[in-house]
């Protein structure tokens, strides 16, 4: 059921978006870790941004809410699993600066990175299921993303 | 020379606010689940 979500999220993406993705994974493996949280970090926890506002909306910008839920148990079966598609994308994204700063012995890093894995997905599904459009979380992410 | 440090407006390279963090990503899940309550009401 994940692999399908997290399908759902992709399919609309095209070759170009991954392969930037892609790059942004493998710099954070080799790049000097100064250069990490300088650039490749935010880039790449701003990268996803259309995939993250999906979550939770995409019944309603798609008008399948009567479908989707109709199905057995369609709130605990579906949101923790948005969340954790969400989550997925972020730890894709940041998951390898997270073991970067673990051996650099930046636990401080470490522990406010995570942190902000789990928000993410958090505040694009609290945003996505009661605004019912992307646009919302798109503005407060990048604000987020500007400030801090 | 001098380095320039951004200021923190969110407190989010701030140690110790990792648990604030956490808790509202809590916050935010239970709220999206709410929603989603009341649109399945509807």
């Amino acid at each position: 059921m994940l692999l399908a979500e997290l399908r759902l999220l992709l399919y609309r993406l095209s070759w170009w978006w991954y392969l930037v993705a892609a790059g942004l994974i493998v710099a954070s493996f080799f790049l000097p870790l100064e250069t990490i949280r300088q650039n490749i970090l935010p880039a790449a926890l701003v990268w996803p941004l259309l995939i993250w506002s999906g979550l939770g909306c995409r019944e309603t910008c798609s008008d399948t809410r009567q479908r989707v839920f109709s199905v057995p148990h369609p709130l605990w079966n579906q949101i923790p699993l948005a969340w954790l598609t969400g989550f997925a994308v972020a730890l894709l994204m940041g998951g390898d600066t997270l073991v970067r700063f673990g051996l650099a012995g930046e636990i401080t890093s470490q522990l406010s990175l995570a942190a902000g894995l789990l928000f993410i997905p958090s505040l694009a599904l609290a945003f996505g299921v009661w605004t019912g459009c992307i646009k919302a979380f798109e503005v407060v992410h990048v604000v987020f993303w500007y400030l801090g | 020379m001098n380095k320039v440090h951004k200021p923190d407006y969110l407190g989010l390279h701030t140690p110790n606010n990792e648990p604030v963090y956490l808790l509202l990503s809590l916050a935010l899940f239970f709220l999206a689940v709410l929603g989603r309550q009341r649109q399945l009401r509807c």
